[in-house]
């Protein structure tokens, strides 16, 4: 049985071609490929090389998910061992990139480990200074706002 | 040249697909509104300083209360995200039942030496922002603020007790005496408010006399 195969083009007019399973873990896709079938899906605001990224998480995922009934829990341990080293070799702006992809591609395990490794850059950071410039963030506080948000969530040590 | 137009056809057909997704369902509302704000940041030059705030939620509910009571001094929109009820929800639905206890204790100590006991019950969602809930005990029954004495809090969202030397403490603690919900509690007709008063003496609660002098709820 010959699988199907869809096309999604990347922002720069690079085609990919993919197993419609692969894509189909995306929310978005799995619509569009019902609605559309046999076309191109471009996916405007996504980068080849995030879309490639994209890719190759809903391969691995798909996989796994596709030896079915058995799922060992080994399985989906080394299933979570390989997500953390797939995030782990993305560097910040990127992984922001990937977290926008699989939110915008609805995607929620995806979602779920870029959200994750967000969190543990975040919580990484020795102070809030820290944190603004890890993210780029602006400081739009006063000290003073600074001091009463500090006061009000005051903690018994 | 034709071919381009083809394309361009198709990708307006896309965006009119989306738009049919808009109406179909709530949790894809979600995904077309973010995907305006992520047209955005498309031309960044720098690494993202905008989180669209349903992806900060995403990325928030996965920390304890007390490192979110540090976040909120990121900036404002950190601070206003982690206030909304709809992040509490989220938060809350993401640590399941354990943040909806009430938990309170009080302590006996008369004939039996001292002994604490523990005792939890379902809790209504809290209305806004603070993140735990203090209790207040005491070993002694002076009114004089002692070593002895202090502050208890069990942090509903971590589900970890602190505690605290009285004097070094200035926080909201009367929040908590709104949320007793123990029928025995709602029935008593005294002590609804501060068991300390502003000089931080204590007031006396005995729901059990001759038993139990000492409460310590929260």
């Amino acid at each position: 049985m010959s699988k199907k195969m869809i096309v999604l083009k990347s922002s720069e007019g690079v085609s990919f071609v993919v197993e419609e399973a692969v894509a189909r873990q995306s929310k978005i896709i799995s619509f569009l490929v019902e609605e559309f079938p046999d076309r191109e899906l471009p996916l405007t605001n996504m980068t080849s090389e995030i879309l490639r990224k994209t890719i190759e998480y809903c391969k691995k995922h798909v996989v796994e998910d596709d030896g079915g009934g058995d799922s060992s829990s080994s399985s989906s341990g080394d299933l979570k061992e390989w997500d953390v080293k797939f995030v782990a070799e993305i560097d910040q702006p990127r992984l922001m990139d990937l977290l926008m992809a699989a939110n915008y591609l609805d995607i929620p395990s995806l979602l779920d480990v870029t959200c994750q490794k967000v969190a543990d850059t975040i919580a990484a950071c020795n102070d809030e200074k820290e944190i603004r410039a890890t993210f780029n963030i602006e400081n739009d506080f006063t000290e003073e706002e600074v001091e009463a948000i500090r006061m009000e969530n005051q903690y018994p040590i | 040249m034709k071919r381009e137009r083809e394309l361009t056809n198709k990708i307006d057909r896309v965006k009119t697909s989306d738009a049919i997704i808009e109406t179909t369902s709530t949790s894809s509302l979600t995904i077309a509104k973010q995907k305006k704000q992520n047209n955005i940041p498309e031309d960044r030059t720098t690494n993202s300083d905008l989180f669209p705030t349903d992806l900060l939620m995403e990325i928030l509910k996965k920390f304890p209360v007390k490192t979110l009571a540090r976040l909120m001094c990121v900036s404002k929109l950190w601070a206003s995200t982690i206030r909304r009820q709809e992040f509490n929800n989220l938060w809350s639905s993401n640590r399941q039942c354990s943040s909806s206890s009430l938990i309170f204790a009080f302590k006996r100590d008369k004939g039996y030496g001292q002994e604490f006991f523990f005792f939890s019950s379902p809790q209504a969602q809290k209305p806004h922002g603070i993140f735990y809930y203090g209790a207040c005990f005491a070993t002694g029954t002076s009114s004089v603020i002692s070593k002895d004495r202090g502050v208890m809090s069990f942090d509903v969202r971590s589900e970890k007790f602190h505690f605290t030397s009285m004097t070094r403490y200035y926080g909201k603690l009367s929040l908590m005496y709104t949320w007793w919900t123990l029928k025995e509690l709602q029935d008593m007709s005294y002590e609804e408010l501060p068991l300390w008063d502003k000089d931080w003496k204590r007031r006396t609660v005995s729901i059990f006399p001759g038993q139990v002098e000492n409460l310590m709820f929260l």
